[in-house]
């Protein structure tokens, strides 16, 4: 076994346990936390993996970007702690019971795909950010649009949904100054 | 009010009553209680001088009518043998009971006056008692059957309202409508043998005489072919029933003594003297058809005779005026009932005619002691009021010696010992028959004059306060007394050197359907009287000797506590056959056990199958419906994981089918 | 070396606990969190096919999905922001009770 597949299965199961941390967590800014080691978790198996590029990749725009603007929002709506918000309780037994069958079905199903299209074994052999650009601009420029069009519709609509969220604290707060 | 051709209208007779109901149930509240009774004896009294003025032109010199049929107009007809008029039929017959209803009601009336002074529903009292003289001179005077049955529905309605006055105790309210329900089921027989008097001659009541035609058929086509005589004798059993139910006869006369819950006025007029005698009413009415069937004849007499005898014994042993006087109504109509059954259709009604007048008497007389008393009607509290209410005692001995048949100087020995006497010689009559009639007039003399022993003779048995009646409350007993004893002379018999004037009187109603007595000798006739009326004086001597004030009782004194006597009272008597007779044979737990035990446990059973079987379907339906209802409220209940879940769901099921047919 | 197996089994269970995720939390930035684990897990998935074939293909379908990811997170927590300003909670069942006049 080497170095590589020991990264892997030791990335594999921080990443699993973080996950699942993630899921009951009791304090928003916990489960931010562990939402980010789970993700590196996934860059580590996606480096041993012979992803360098898109690990780099993934720490970058999922934790330097995307955990950010989690925290942010948890600081600024201020709901970190479960003493004043019921609706952090972890799922209780009953409220598992249905998804969790669902999913170990769902994990049946795609264990015996994976399984019987007996994939074979990842190389490990790090591709070149060389090869991912060639590949992306000569064969997948079209998909290098939509992405940058996917931004730009996110970038218009969560502008949209600010300045809303914005106009509506500021008919409260002027409804509280009058009363 | 008078036609053209002389003849007075009849319709003014039930009209003014009912103007008299109307005007107090409309206006009678803005006014003083005293007046609703002042209009409801005003409005009695002209409907009693209209049935005069009727009676006057119907049998004063000169008349060229035997009845006045006034048709008014047509209420229901084209609906199949429902051809039903409305309009006014007055015959002999009809006159005789008119003039009961308008002038004993009248008198009634007169009484009720000075009885319900004070009592908070008089307003009320005295529109229903007018309502009640409406329906019942309607139901004597309609010329139909149909309308009839009007009349009767609604003196049978009075009588629930009226046993009910005092309402607010729960007792009373269970006797009306123990009352109601029984007659009630007399009813339902009465309207089938209506309706299959409809279908074989119409109901018209000239059209009566076409059953003779009826017997002779072999089959009639509507009834499944029976034979015409067995038809007739179904629909005569019928209107039987009917009769028995109105009329408190065997097996339905459970209602009556319960009846007495309602005031003395009601009993007297509604239970006593009119109402209750509506079956001896309608069996006269249809003699056409009951001569027709020997059988059924039979059983009229039968239930006559035995009805007349449970009466007088259940009377002898009761505690309560009141309910002596009702056992012995249900014994007196029994003897009516009789005289029908032999085929006296005359002497039946004659019986009617005298009975009306002393039972009324001493109804009214009893309320005069109750009221009296303030209310206390156990007659082992009265004793010695003689001194107190010498009127009352004098119309209370006349109507006792009418009732218990004193011989040749009271209306009942008249009219009782032409009965027995036809009982014993018509062609329907019969020796056992006669011997219990005679028996049962040993024990009437017997109760009716322990009644006068205890009530009026010896010591006061109880500290009583007696205080005056006021005068209203006893010249209409007098005058009802003074019939009570005369009004037998209207039918002396031949063997007494009378004329037999009633029978006379009556031959155009009932024509040759009245059995003569086959036996024609003045001497065992005067033989027969003479044992009946040396019984009713062997009785009274007999009741002198176990109640009267020298008495040793060998019937001892009844232990009954304090409070009104109901069906359910406790057997007061050491002696198991008192007690039998106390509670009227058993009857009525006999037919609660039966009837309403029966009936409640059908319901019941009724009951769980409804609840299983018939709810059980719906509710699975119904089950059904929600479990869809359950499976879309499952998936629309707005949340955003529900959604998800089943998003979530769609996605392995597609996942595992695509596996499975890879 | 890895099996390829092993890596989509891993990335597998990931997705499978975002989806459990996404259905039983009940505040607003958990179901965004989890679903952003989906993402992720489909975006393992896509590296280890990647690292299979020796071909830079998956990877590229990875950079597809990470400026959908942001785009989501993005307007996912824009509006949140907006359901705590109206609502005044991020609970979505208390939200989904809850019904505009």
């Amino acid at each position: 076994m080497t170095l590589l597949a020991v990264i892997f299965y030791i990335a594999a199961a921080v990443a699993i346990l973080a996950t699942g941390a993630v899921l009951f967590a009791r304090n928003a800014v916990n489960a931010v936390l562990y939402l980010l080691v789970s993700l590196f978790g996934v860059a580590l198996m996606m480096y041993s993996l012979g992803g360098a590029f898109v690990a780099i990749l993934e720490i970058i725009v999922y934790a330097g970007a995307i955990v950010v603007l989690f925290l942010f929002v948890i600081m600024m709506l201020n709901i970190a702690r479960i003493e004043q918000h019921k609706d952090l309780q972890p799922p209780t037994r009953p409220q598992l019971l249905v998804p969790v069958i669902l999913a170990l079905v769902l994990m049946a199903d795609l264990g015996i795909a994976i399984y019987a299209a007996a994939a074979g074994v990842s190389s490990g052999k790090t591709i070149t950010v060389t090869a991912i650009g060639e590949t992306l601009y000569r064969q997948h420029y079209l998909g290098v649009e939509l992405a940058s069009l996917v931004l730009l519709i996110g970038l218009i609509g969560a502008l949209h949904l600010g300045s809303a969220a914005w106009f509506t604290h500021q008919k409260e707060a002027n409804q509280d100054g009058t009363c | 009010m008078i036609y053209a051709d002389g003849t007075p209208m009849v319709w003014p007779i039930p009209a003014f009553a009912l103007l008299g109901a109307v005007v107090i149930f409309v206006f009678s509240r803005w006014w003083a209680p005293r007046t609703a009774g002042k209009i409801a004896c005003t409005a009695v009294g002209i409907s009693f001088l209209w049935t005069l003025v009727v009676a006057a032109h119907l049998l004063g010199s000169g008349a060229r009518q035997l009845a006045i049929h006034e048709p008014l107009w047509t209420w229901l007809s084209g609906a199949g043998p429902v051809d039903a008029k409305i309009g006014f039929y007055v015959d002999r017959l009809a006159l005789v009971f008119a003039i009961i209803v308008s002038g004993v009601g009248w008198l009634i009336h007169l009484y009720s006056y000075a009885y319900m002074e004070g009592d908070e529903g008089e307003r009320r009292f005295f529109g229903y008692l007018n309502l009640f003289v409406f329906s019942m001179l309607t139901l004597v005077m309609a010329d139909n059957a149909f309308f009839m049955f009007l009349g009767w529905e609604g003196v049978g309605a009075c009588s629930f309202l009226l046993i009910g006055h005092w309402y607010q105790k729960s007792e009373n309210c269970a006797a009306a409508q123990k009352a109601f329900l029984v007659t009630r089921l007399g009813d339902v027989f009465l309207i089938l043998g209506i309706l299959i008097c409809a279908l074989l001659v119409g109901v018209d009541y000239t059209n009566l005489v076409g059953f003779d035609k009826v017997r002779e058929l072999p089959q009639v086509d509507a009834f499944g072919h029976l034979s015409g005589k067995t038809v007739l004798l179904i629909a005569g059993l019928f209107l039987l029933a009917g009769a028995a139910g109105k009329s408190a006869q065997l097996p339905l006369q459970v209602w009556l003594p319960d009846a007495m819950a309602g005031p003395t006025p009601v009993s007297a007029l509604i239970h006593a003297a009119t109402m209750v005698t509506a079956g001896v009413y309608l069996i006269a009415r249809f003699h056409q058809l009951f001569v027709q069937v020997p059988e059924l004849m039979a059983a009229v007499a039968l239930v006559g005779v035995l009805t007349a005898f449970y009466g007088a014994t259940c009377a002898i042993v009761q505690t309560d005026i009141k309910r002596v006087l009702a056992y012995s109504t249900i014994s007196q109509i029994g003897y009516m009932i009789l005289g029908l059954g032999v085929g006296a259709f005359s002497l039946g009604v004659f019986h009617f005619f005298t009975h009306a007048f002393y039972k009324a008497l001493l109804f009214l007389a009893a309320g005069t002691v109750i009221h009296s008393l303030h209310g206390e009607q156990n007659i082992f509290n009265m004793g010695g009021l003689k001194r107190f209410l010498p009127r009352t005692y004098l119309a209370f001995l006349a109507g006792a010696a009418s009732l218990a048949g004193f011989p040749l100087v009271t209306a009942g020995f008249f009219s009782k010992d032409g009965i027995l006497w036809s009982a014993l010689t018509t062609q329907f009559g019969s020796v056992p028959i006669y011997l219990l009639g005679l028996f049962t007039a040993l024990l009437t003399a017997i109760y009716s004059f322990r009644l006068v022993f205890i009530v009026f003779f010896g010591e006061q048995r109880k500290e009583i306060h007696p205080h005056a009646p006021s005068s209203l409350l006893e010249w209409p007993v007098m005058i009802l007394a003074l019939f009570a004893v005369v009004a037998g002379y209207l039918n002396l018999p031949h063997a007494f050197g009378g004329g037999a004037w009633w029978e006379h009187f009556f031959e155009p109603v009932f024509k040759e359907a009245e059995a003569r007595p086959l036996v024609h000798d003045g001497a065992k006739e005067l033989l027969a009287a003479g044992a009946s009326g040396l019984l009713a004086l062997v009785g009274i001597a007999a009741a002198w000797k176990l109640y009267g004030p020298p008495a040793r009782r060998i019937v001892p004194e009844p232990v009954i506590a304090a409070g009104e006597i109901q069906n359910d009272t406790p057997a007061p008597y050491k002696s198991p056959l008192a007690n039998l007779l106390f509670a009227g044979w058993y009857f009525d737990r006999l037919y609660m056990r039966v009837f309403v035990r029966g009936f409640k446990l059908v319901a019941t059973l009724a009951n769980l199958v409804d609840n299983v079987i018939v709810d059980g379907f719906y509710e699975l339906v119904a089950l059904i419906v929600r479990g869809f209802h359950a499976l879309l409220v499952f998936f629309q209940n707005g949340r955003t994981s529900r959604y998800a879940l089943v998003m979530l769901f769609g996605a392995v099921a597609i996942t595992t089918f695509a596996l499975m047919w890879r | 070396m890895v099996p390829a197996e092993h890596a989509l089994i891993v990335a597998t269970i990931l997705f499978c606990l975002g989806a459990i995720g996404v259905l039983v939390r009940r505040n607003f930035l958990f179901v965004l969190m989890a679903i952003e684990i989906m993402l992720n897990a489909a975006g393992l998935a896509f590296v280890a096919a990647s690292g299979i074939h020796g071909q830079p293909d998956g990877q590229i379908f990875f950079l597809f999905i990470l400026p959908v990811a942001a785009a989501e997170v993005a307007i996912g927590l824009a509006l949140g922001v907006l359901l705590r300003l109206r609502y005044g909670t991020l609970d979505l069942w208390q939200i989904a009770q809850t019904r505009e006049d």
